[in-house]
């Protein structure tokens, strides 16, 4: 196994393991991690890739991608924190009003 | 260096468990602490291969704020570890698994054959040089929506963080 191999390889299975919890778990909070792990798996993918073509490219759309998350996890972690204070629960499944 | 050093098999391996525990600890403090541990490894595989700067950055960003904001929610909500068993649930993991694994097979299948090659410390040297000049010149605009767009994201959580104003009756 080369290094490029093994480094893609991990971000594969972070972001893989990121869509498993996503789609299984009913948690707000836990979805939010696993969306955290999916990003994460994209970034290392990227900087592996950046790396290995010497092209900064990839560095630059890592710092995007940082940026884009950090934004993301505030608004959703504060939604979530507003839907507990109104009904006591985080839990997707109790959110089910809008679906008709 | 062709072949992964015994320390990134080390880290790696550290890697992928904080990732399980994160996707599939019962309790929300674990999977938060979890997801700490695995952006902090994370950052340890980048400056395994020379990338100094992006490393310090995950470190200092991922580690250090978000998953902090992350494990603050957490114990700010006191939530309960969730049950296992939840009605009618159980198609949906068998789902959920189906997709994942899915995803790791063609993801490995379609990339990983015939990729050969070793890190590129010496050219990943000038990260930081390269990386700000392009955010200086190609992605000026990029940079400045993404302020924008932070500066929307405080807005936004000031305004869902406010206690609402209870209607007179």
């Amino acid at each position: 196994m080369s290094e490029l191999q093994f480094h893609l390889g991990l971000a594969f299975a972070l972001f893989s393991l990121g869509v498993v919890g996503f789609l299984a778990r009913r948690s707000g909070v836990i979805a939010l991690v696993c969306l955290e792990l999916m990003l994460n798996g994209v970034n290392l993918a990227l900087v592996t890739f950046s790396n290995f073509h010497k092209n900064a490219e990839g560095s630059s759309l890592f710092l995007f991608v940082i940026l884009v998350a950090a934004a993301e996890a505030a608004i959703a972690l504060s939604i979530l924190v507003a839907l507990y204070r109104r009904t006591g629960s985080v839990y997707l499944d109790d959110f089910k009003s809008l679906k008709g | 260096m062709e072949q992964p050093s015994v320390l990134q098999y080390v880290i790696g391996v550290f890697v992928l468990a904080c990732g399980c525990l994160a996707a599939f600890a019962r309790n929300p403090v674990v999977s938060a602490m979890a997801l700490m541990g695995t952006l902090f490894s994370t950052g340890a595989l980048y400056f395994g291969l020379g990338a100094y700067f992006i490393g310090a950055v995950q470190i200092l960003i991922y580690a250090g704020a978000i998953s902090v904001l992350f494990v603050f929610v957490v114990m700010l909500l006191d939530l309960k570890p969730f049950p296992v068993n939840i009605p009618g649930s159980s198609l949906g993991k068998v789902l959920a698994v189906v997709a994942g694994a899915g995803f790791l097979v063609a993801l490995g299948m379609s990339v990983l054959p015939g990729l050969h090659g070793a890190a590129n410390v010496a050219g990943e040297a000038e990260t930081a040089k390269a990386v700000s000049l392009r955010f200086l010149s190609k992605y000026m605009l990029p940079y400045q929506v993404t302020g924008l767009m932070i500066l929307s994201a405080v807005v936004g959580v000031v305004v869902l963080g406010r206690p609402r104003k209870e209607k007179k009756a």
